[in-house]
């Protein structure tokens, strides 16, 4: 299985990202996939076509992220993409944007119980306790479902497309796994 | 970027710093004294060898005493980070956090009402190569503190070589002892490192143990040459 990283970070392959990429590919060896990380400012020139699946990584909190200039620049694919995707935090932010979604302050760090909604293929009753670092959060895309929740959005989908506000990678490892075997 | 490494001596924060110092200007070092032996947040063990680490590594410190009680330790931090932004104008803050949740969520809540940024470039390193890496890269650590069964007082002032960390790795399949120490099994201090351009010279300390609990104390300790 081939798995596209996207690096949300402005500063790509830094000491800025290591901790948003690096726990993800220690479970992408762990489940045998083959692996690539590009930069969002790189993606004009990737193939996304080969990869089944695409992770949309976390950035820094003080990192303001894509502006809607580069959004539209680097993300427009997402409306039609086929591929699996999961966007994580700042990933997750882009990928609702994308879809209509305004971001809001809305701070939340550390553990956190969470409610879930509704259960898919991801996103299981046993999910209780979730890791989130970041500042915003996102309203809900029209057409989308919000699957689980904390004082804001924390799961929301549109067919094999997910957004997940808090670090599953930190947690909630179970979870990744079950998004490879979509 | 201008950073600041939250700096305790130990392995963690001493790796972090290496990191950090690759690609970014290390400024200061910020060490939290922490009176509370029992502190959740910061290293208490071997505080005092802070002071000559940081002249091994030519890196101004600033040494910030705390009480270490739970919610006030979180705003002797604040003030301590609030004086490196206006002493040193950093941008950021570098932790040796691995796995700690608790630490890491409060200093990057911290770090973001200061508009710090927060880097924690060991986050969910995995425990075995992380040391594998500190012995590859001739870290010399030294345990300072010892805090779960079976460890006992032998371990105090040993050096982590290549011969402890089998004995560590046998003691993880039998006692699930993380081998980096990662909950809260020991605390060390780093004597040298690659960064470090005089090594610490450990010269005499006492050993305070009880119920597979103990730490070194009144250590003695000067710089050598390397």
């Amino acid at each position: 299985m081939k798995v596209l990283i996207i690096d949300m970070n402005a500063k790509e392959n830094s000491l800025f990202s290591k901790e948003f990429i690096s726990p993800i590919t220690d479970i992408l060896d762990e489940e045998v996939c083959v692996w690539q990380i590009s930069s969002y400012k790189e993606l004009p020139s990737v193939n996304l076509a080969k990869f089944e699946k695409i992770i949309l990584s976390g950035n820094q909190v003080m990192d303001k992220g894509p502006s809607e200039e580069e959004r539209k620049k680097y993300f427009s694919w997402l409306l039609t993409a086929k591929n699996d995707i999961l966007g994580i935090c700042a990933g997750a932010q882009v990928l609702a944007q994308v879809h209509g979604a305004d971001l809001y302050e809305q701070a939340e760090f550390g553990l956190l119980h969470i409610q879930v909604l509704e259960e898919d293929k991801l996103i299981k009753k046993e999910l209780k306790e979730i890791y989130s670092v970041h500042s915003k959060a996102f309203t809900i895309p029209k057409g989308w479902t919000c699957l689980a929740k904390t004082s804001c959005p924390q799961v929301v989908r549109k067919e094999n497309h997910y957004a997940i506000l808090f670090h599953p990678e930190v947690r909630n490892k179970e979870l990744i796994r079950s998004f490879l075997k979509l | 970027m201008k950073l600041c490494v939250l700096y305790s001596g130990g392995k963690d924060s001493t790796a972090a710093l290496h990191e950090a110092a690759k690609t970014e200007e290390v400024v200061c070092l910020l060490s939290i004294n922490s009176k509370n032996k029992e502190s959740y947040m910061f290293q208490s063990a071997a505080n005092e060898i802070t002071k000559l680490q940081a002249q091994a590594l030519g890196l101004p410190l600033i040494h910030w005493d705390t009480k270490g009680e739970k919610e006030e330790e979180l705003e002797d931090l604040k003030a301590a980070l609030s004086f490196a932004k206006e002493t040193y104008a950093i941008e950021g803050l570098v932790t040796g956090a691995i796995h700690s949740a608790y630490q890491s969520a409060r200093i990057q809540k911290i770090c973001y009402e200061l508009q710090l940024w927060c880097i924690n470039p060991l986050w969910e390193t995995k425990d075995e190569a992380f040391v594998e890496n500190l012995l590859v890269n001739k870290f010399k650590i030294m345990i300072v503190g010892i805090f779960s069964y079976p460890l006992d007082e032998n371990y105090l002032g040993r050096i982590l070589d290549e011969e402890l960390f089998q004995e560590l790795k046998e003691l993880n399949k039998k006692y699930h002892i993380s081998v980096a120490g990662e909950g809260g099994e020991m605390e060390t201090i780093v004597v040298d490192a690659p960064l470090f351009k005089k090594r610490v010279k450990v010269e005499a300390y006492e050993k305070e143990y009880k119920n597979n609990c103990g730490f070194l104390k009144n250590i003695k300790a000067r710089l050598e040459e390397k």
